[in-house]
Parts: C-alpha cells; structure tokens; sequence
C-alpha cells in the first residue's frame, strides 16, 4: 500500500514536472505545475508534515500559481500562446544538466539511507512547529514577516509606478 | 647707570645703523628729504652714539684695572660643535679708545660735512653711507671676536668703496673705487687665510676659538704647531699682516690710498684717514699676544712699516695736488704706527693712531675748507697767500702740521717720538736691524716735517697764483676753464660748520700728546707715571718693562725736535726765497724728480705685472677654453648624442614595443571579455551552474 | 519503506528546475523553473528532518522557504509586468540593454 501511495505521489510529481520543464505552451506548463505542487504536497503529508503540506497546498496552488496565471494572461497574446515558451541553448545545456543530475545523485546517495520509516510513529508536528516558531526561530520569523510586508509594498510601489508613467 | 651702560653699549654702533635706516630707506624709495632732516638725524645719532661711548669711558675707569673688561652678548650667531661665536661686544679700554676716536672723530666730520656738502645734490645718500661706515667701523673694534671683526672689515671697504665712487658721474672716481675694493680683496684674501689658519691651527691643539678673550688664554698652544714647515704663529701673523696692509696702505698695497681722495675730503678726512685705515694697526695691537710670541713677523710688520713711512714721505715732496699730499703723508704715518707694532710697542701705536687721527683730520678738513674757498681747485701750485683769505683755516693747518712735524709739545711729538724710541730701545735690546728701522723713521719724520711745510708754504704763503694765467694754462692746459667762473677767483672763509670742527681738532692736535707723556719727562719733574695712556692700555696691552732713564733718550729727542725744526724752515725757504734753487735742482736732475713726482712708477709697475699679467693670463684661460675645454665638451656632446641615438632607437623598438605590445594585450583581453557580458540572463544562469559543477567535481575529486 | 525516492524526485525536480532556467527564453517559465528548484528544497528538507525523527527545524525551513517563495513570486511577477510595459515583450532575449 504504502509502495502504491509514493509510487503515484513520485510519478505526479515528477510527470508534471517533466511538463513544466519540456512544453512550448506557456499555459500548459503553468497548469502543469499545479501537479507538481500537489505532488510535493503529498511528499510532505506522507513525511509526517501534515501542516507543511497543507500550506503547501493553500500558498503554491492557492496563492502563486494563481499569480502566474494571470501573468501569463497579461503578458501573452491570445494568438501567441499556443508557442509561448521557447527553449533555447540546447546543445550546451543538456549536457550540463546530464553531468548535473549524475553529480547532485552522487552526492545525495552516497550515504545509504537504510532506516525503515514504516515503523515511524504519526504525531502531528503542528504544536511542536509553534513552539519552535516562538521561541527558537522567532527572529527569523520576525524577519520573514518583515520580508513579507516589503513585498506587498513593494508590489504596489512597482505596478503605481505603471499607471504613473501612462498618465 | 654703570648698569644701563654695560647692557646697553650694543647701542654705539645700532644708533648710526638707525641713522643709516632713516636716512637710507626713504632716500631707496626715491622720497626727497630735507636737509635739515637728514643732518639733523645724521649728526643726533653719531651725538649720541659719542656720548654713550664716553659713558662707556668713564664707567670702565671706575672699575678697578684688572676688571675692566665686560662683553656685551647681543644675540648668539654661529653655535657649532667646533667653535662658538656670538654677535656680542667687547668692552675694554682698547675698544673705549677707539670708540672714542671713531665716534668723536666722526662726530665732528658729520658736522664738518654738513658744511662741505651743502651744495650736493646727494645730500641724504652721502650722510646714509658716513652712517652706515660708523655702524661698520664700531663693529669693526667693538666686535668680541675675529670673525665679527671681518664683518666690520668688510664693511668699511664697502663704504669705503661707495664713498670714494661717491660723485659717480665722473669716471675716474668710479675707477678710484674700483680699485681700492680690488686691492683690499687682495689683502682680505691674506686676512681670511690667517684667520681660517688661526681656526685650523687652534682647532688641532682642541681649543678652537675666536674669541679674543678666549685666544688670549689659548695661544700659547700654537707655540709648537707648524704651518708648511714654518711656525703656525708667525704663518698666521703674516697672513693677517697682509689683510693689515691691505687696509692700512702699507706697501706694497698702499696704491689705494692716494686714489682714494677722488671720494669728498670729509670722507677722506674720515675714512682715509682717520678710521678705516687705521683698522690694521687696531687689529694687530687687539692681536699683541699672538704677534708677541712671533718675532719674525714682528720683524716683518716693522720692515715694512719703516719702509712706508719712508717711501711714503719721500713722494710727499713732489706731489702737486693738495690732498695726494695728505694721502701719502697718511701712507706714511701708518707707516709708523706699524714700525711701534713691529717694536712690540703696541700702546705707542694705538697712541699715534689716535693723534694721528686728530691732527690728520685737521689737515684734511682744512684742505677741504681750502678747496671750497678755491672753488674746487685742488693743485697748490694754484693757491698761495690763503693765510690773508682764511685766518682760521690757516691757523688750524698750521697747528695740525706743527704737530705731525713732531715739534714739541704738540700731539705728533709725544706720539711719534715715542715710536721712534721704541725701536731704538729694541735694536738696543734685541734685533740689530732694528737701528735701520729706526734711522729710516727718523729720515721720514724729517721729510714730513719738509712736504709738510712746502704744502702750508704752497698754499697759505706769498701771493694768490689762481687769477696767473700763465700758472693756469700750466696747470689745467691751454683754454681750459672747466670750472666756469669767470672774472678773478677771491677765495673766502667757510662758516662755522667747518670751521668748528678744524678749531676742535687743531687744539685737540695741539693738547691730545700729553695724554701718553713719557715716563722719561714724568720723572724729570718728579713723577713716576709711564703716561696716562699706556697706562689706560695696561690690561689689554702689557706695559713695557724697561724703565732705565737714559740719556740717550733725551739725546734722541732734542735730535728729533732739532731735525724737525730745521726740515720745516728748510721747507719753508725753499719754496719762498730759494725758489729758484728748487727749480734749479729739478732741472738738474729731473730723473729724480720724475720717479718721486710718478710715485717711483709703482702703480705703472703694477699695472705692467700684475694687470697686464692678469689680462695675459685670462688671454692663456680663453685659450685653452677655446681649444681644449671646447673640444672636450664638443666631444662629449657628439658622443651624448650618439649614445642618445642609441638609446632611441632602442626605446622606439624595446620600451615603446613592450608598452604598446602591453596595452594592447590588455585591449585585446578586454574585447574578448566583453563579449561575456551579453545582457542575456540565460547566460548568466549557466554560467553560474557551471561554477556549481565545477566546485561539486573539484569537492568530488578531492 | 526509505526516504531514497523522494530523494531521487527531489534530484530530479532540482535538475529540471536548472533545465529550464538554463533554456527558457520567457521570463514566466523562467519563474517556473525557480519553483521547481525551491520545491526540490523543500523535499529534501522534510525528507532529511523525517529521516532524524525529532528534528522538527527542517519543517520550519520549508516554512520559511514557502514563505519567501511566495514574496519572490510576487516581485517577481510584479518585475515581470513593468519589464512588460516598458519592453512590450517579456522575450529575456530581447531584454539586453545590460550587454556590453
């Protein structure tokens, strides 16, 4: 069952990801990215990081893949779209990515990770997450929000700053 | 007061300096100042200056003798590790004499001079020269060591020179000033050697000093010291000796002198006379210790003095201008005071240079008072019968003359007599050579006493030969009259800014001997006392041992009176009554005449040797610079620019090929560099990708 | 059951990610690229922190790392609007004025 469950999550994660990265059509790629996110978000729930995967769910599908999409519609010509996203570069990328995958794949699987997570206990981490984001991370988290509030502003700065120069 | 004198007698030569600045500064800038401004400073400051100097007289005789010497330290001015020299003055009953002398001496020559110089356009520049020579000559005997000395040395030479170039206009006089500063370079040269020696020999025994104070005590080091074989001492007395002659006209360097009187006879009177010249003998008696332990050069400096006095009186005969008589009348009595040098007698020629400085002055302010009541004619043959014209002129001259003739009791017999005995007593005592000596200084006090009354004869006797135009045309040549007054010359009586100062000193000349009367008439009439001005001299110059009362003595003296009174009467006659005689003797022997009347052609001598011999030099020097010296440098010029040649061609090929081949590597680099930068973000992705593989195979491999 | 495939699929997704960024001439997929790669990030840290059972602190990173994501995003987007007005083109090979 469980070999059932993470083969579908690996093949939806992966499959969308294979979209994103080899359509020409700028909206399917975007679409296809809907899956991976789900797919990751599955990792995370299967990881026991139930919260994590919720999140993952409410700001990547919910929130900035949304965004994209309407980037996409902005920027893209109705007629245009259907060759919207161009490769190029080919001949010398491929194989730097070829060389890529061999090396980060040596390096991650270099230490056999053995340890069985079948036997893991399922608690949820949400409690122990809080606890962390409050005392330990706190400054970090301070932060983030800090980095959070300078981008909604800076958002709106740039798109005013549009409707400024066509007045 | 004692106080206010000791700190304030660097105040004696600053108040003519003051002078020389207000007088001077306006007079650079072109202002025009007022005669009555620029006597007024002029004669206030040397006022002063003379009355601080008798201040200075009289707060030295309150102190007890052996105390009386203070120095004065101005400001420090040469600190090495070798030597130490202030500028700082020496107070003692040396430098008060002469302070006194140049100071009251100079004071009545300012007032003189502000008579003589009335009608002179250069009114304000001939009193800033007098002062700035004031301030030079005060250095010159108040400076407390050899080196300030030199500077005081220098600069009444260079006043000297500005005086006698004074009326500049006319060449000959420019000429005259040329060549005394040439001819004092001459004898500076020896002056500066003998002092550079002094140092050097001093500085090798480890007492190196300047100072006189100082050198008094160390001098006896030098006694074993040698300077080429010969002894240091007599080596550095010669050498200063020679800077002496230069100065003081001796020979062979006295052909300054007569020239010099192209300056106005106020300078002449002060400068060429009184002072400046005197500065040798000042000198060497401030040097008596180190000329002391030297017996040769003392032999030297009195050969040289007796033979000045006599060469100097013998041309004296046959001179026709009124003042070259005076000038080497002054050659000659310098002559003298060397002569009391050479005899160790160095108070007896402080003692001459002082009368010496009275009566001189006398004489030449009263040839001065003739030339103005001539009208600027100087040539006796012109004057005659001035006595009637000019009382008080006449009778001031005659007394100045009485006194250089050494007739007794006037100054030049207490003085000259005195000369003339020491150098008996040493031939008597030491050196027989020292009876030549002495009989050529009696041979030239008779032929001063000779010209000496054929000037007063020429000028003030018989009858009046200006308005003569026979004399005239025998004088200045046919239609000449470049004085431009017509109709019959009267000469007349000067005021009383002339007059004054030749009463002054006429009776000064007359009186000024008893100051130094000597021990023999002092014990006549029942004292003991060897003369107030020896005595005044003692701690400076040591007091002469030998006081045997000798007959002989008197013998000399009643001789030498005896001698002048019978040369003054002969001078007399023979240009009076026995005219016709002179001039029979002239025709007769007119080689004579003219060797005497051309000064023995020694300037002629000295303009074939040494003039021409420096022009044929300096032809030898072009020589050889033309033909040699160019050469050389021409060669090195063509060589310079054939290395240069080379040298470019191989900055052209190496160093111009290696900086543009640089430049142009670098250039080249960049362009290629450059195309890196496509502005393309993929790029610029994979190239950071490829820095991660890279690093990941470099961390793989290690 | 290991954590080994979800570190293959984070390989995989993180290579992807470098593909794209490496090719895509459209500054959207350029973006998209992004994603996949932080999201391999995220994999491999909840994987890691599952892997050393008590370490909750990868959890917390995949929290920052989402957070961030989303205000990249964000600007990202918003950059990719104003290049749009200025360029009327979001071709990044068109958009080269910072060549040489």
């Amino acid at each position: 069952m469980e070999t059932f469950i993470v083969s579908v999550i690996f093949i939806v994660t992966v499959g969308s990801a294979c979209i994103v990265a080899f359509s020409n059509n700028l909206v399917y790629s975007a679409f296809a990215l809907i899956g991976t996110f789900l797919g990751v978000a599955g990792t995370f729930i299967y990881l026991n990081a139930t919260f994590l995967g919720l999140v993952q769910l409410v700001v990547y599908a919910g929130g900035i893949l949304v965004l994209i999409i309407f980037a996409v519609m902005l920027t893209s010509k109705i007629n245009e779209s259907s060759r919207s996203n161009p490769g190029a570069n080919y001949k010398a990328v491929v194989p730097l990515v070829l060389l890529l995958v061999l090396l980060v794949g040596r390096i991650l699987t270099r230490d056999v990770w053995t340890k069985d997570l079948s036997g893991m206990a399922h608690e949820p981490t949400i409690t122990a997450l809080g606890n962390l984001l409050l005392t330990d991370y706190l400054l970090p988290f301070e932060l983030v929000s800090v980095v959070l509030l300078a981008a909604m502003i800076g958002a709106a700065v740039i798109s005013r700053r549009k409707v400024k120069t066509q007045e | 007061m004692e106080d206010f004198i000791k700190n304030y007698c660097w105040l004696i030569p600053v108040l003519p300096l003051v002078g020389f600045v207000f007088n001077g500064l306006p007079t650079a800038v072109g202002i025009k100042l007022s005669r009555a401004y620029v006597y007024t400073v002029a004669c206030g400051v040397m006022l002063l200056s003379f009355l601080m100097g008798v201040g200075v007289f009289f707060t030295l005789k309150a102190l007890p003798e052996t105390a009386r010497e203070f120095t004065n330290l101005v400001w420090p001015w040469i600190h090495l590790e070798a030597i130490q020299l202030d500028i700082a003055f020496l107070i003692d009953p040396l430098s008060s004499v002469m302070i006194l002398v140049v100071t009251g001496v100079g004071f009545l020559i300012h007032i003189y001079s502000t008579g003589y110089m009335r009608e002179d356009k250069d009114y304000a520049r001939f009193f800033t020269y007098l002062n700035l020579f004031c301030f030079m000559m005060l250095i010159l005997v108040m400076g407390d060591n050899l080196m300030l000395l030199f500077v005081g040395w220098e600069g009444v030479g260079l006043c000297s020179y500005l005086l006698i170039g004074f009326w500049y206009e006319h060449k000959p006089n420019g000429v005259a000033g040329m060549k005394a500063f040439i001819v004092n370079r001459i004898g500076d040269f020896g002056f500066m050697v003998g002092m550079l020696a002094l140092f050097w020999a001093l500085y090798n025994t480890g007492h190196a000093t300047l100072t006189f104070t100082k050198l008094k005590t160390v001098v006896w080091f030098l006694q074993p010291q040698t300077i080429l074989g010969v002894s240091a001492v007599t080596m550095i007395c010669l050498c200063l000796f020679v800077g002496a002659t230069g100065k003081s006209a001796q020979i062979p360097l006295y052909v300054w002198l007569p020239d010099a009187m192209a300056g106005p006879t106020p300078v002449s009177a002060l400068i060429h006379a009184a002072t400046m010249v005197t500065a040798g003998v000042y000198m060497i008696a401030r040097l008596n210790f180190l000329f002391t332990l030297s017996p040769a050069a003392l032999g030297a400096v009195a050969t040289i003095g007796a033979a000045t006095a006599f060469i100097g009186a013998t041309i004296g005969f046959a001179q026709n201008d009124i003042k070259k008589v005076l000038a080497y009348s002054t050659v000659s009595q310098l002559g003298y005071m060397f002569l009391a040098l050479g005899s160790g007698a160095y108070a007896a020629g402080i003692f001459h240079l002082t009368t010496h400085a009275f009566f001189k002055a006398c004489l030449f302010l009263g040839s001065g008072s003739v030339i103005l009541g001539m009208h600027h004619e100087q040539d006796m043959r012109l004057m005659g019968g001035l006595k009637k014209y000019m009382p008080i002129t006449f009778m001031t001259f005659l007394t100045a003359t009485i006194a250089i003739a050494g007739i007794a009791p006037f100054a030049g017999f207490f003085s000259k007599d005195e000369i003339l005995w020491q150098a008996f007593a040493r031939a008597v005592h030491g050196p027989k050579v020292y009876y030549f000596l002495w009989a050529l200084g009696v041979l030239g006090a008779m032929g001063t006493a000779f010209y000496m009354l054929r000037c007063v004869t020429l000028t003030f006797f018989g009858t009046l030969r200006a308005n003569d135009k026979k004399t005239r045309e025998l004088v200045h040549g046919p239609h000449k009259d470049h004085h431009g007054h017509h109709g019959d010359l009267v000469p007349h009586e000067q005021p009383w800014n002339v007059t004054l100062p030749l009463v002054v000193l006429a009776l000064l000349s007359l009186v000024g001997g008893f100051l130094n009367v000597p021990y023999i008439i002092t014990h006549f009439f029942g004292g003991h006392s060897s003369g107030l001005f020896n005595e005044w001299l003692s701690p400076v110059i040591p007091l002469q041992a030998h006081h045997e009362v000798s007959s002989l003595e008197w013998v000399l003296m009643f001789k030498s009176v005896l001698v002048a009174a019978v040369c003054m009467y002969l001078g007399y006659k023979a240009y009076t009554s026995w005219q016709t005689g002179v001039d029979r003797f002239v025709k007769k022997f007119p080689r004579i005449y003219d060797a005497v009347y051309n000064k023995y052609y020694v300037d002629e001598f000295y303009h074939a040797v040494f003039v021409r011999g420096v022009l044929l030099f300096n032809k030898c020097c072009f020589s050889v610079d033309r033909y040699i010296v160019d050469a050389l440098v021409n060669l090195v010029g063509r060589f310079g620019a054939v290395y240069s040649d080379i040298i470019g061609w191989f900055d052209n090929f190496f160093v111009d090929g290696l900086v543009n081949g640089s430049g142009s590597i670098t250039d080249f680099t960049g362009a290629q560099l450059k195309k890196l930068q496509t502005g393309n973000i993929q790029h610029y992705a994979y190239g950071a990708v490829l820095g991660v593989v890279v690093v990941m195979i470099l961390k793989i491999l290690m | 059951m290991t954590i080994t495939p979800f570190i293959i699929m984070a390989v995989i997704l993180f290579c992807l990610g470098i593909y794209i960024v490496c090719t895509r001439v459209n500054a959207i997929g350029f973006l998209l690229g992004i994603e996949l790669i932080l999201n391999a990030a995220s994999v491999n840290f909840v994987a890691f922190a599952r892997y050393h059972e008590n370490e909750i602190g990868g959890q917390v990173f995949t929290l920052f790392i989402i957070a961030l994501a989303a205000c990249e995003s964000v600007i990202a987007l918003a950059i990719v609007l104003g290049v749009y007005k200025n360029y009327k083109s979001i071709n990044t090979t068109n958009i080269s004025s910072m060549k040489h």
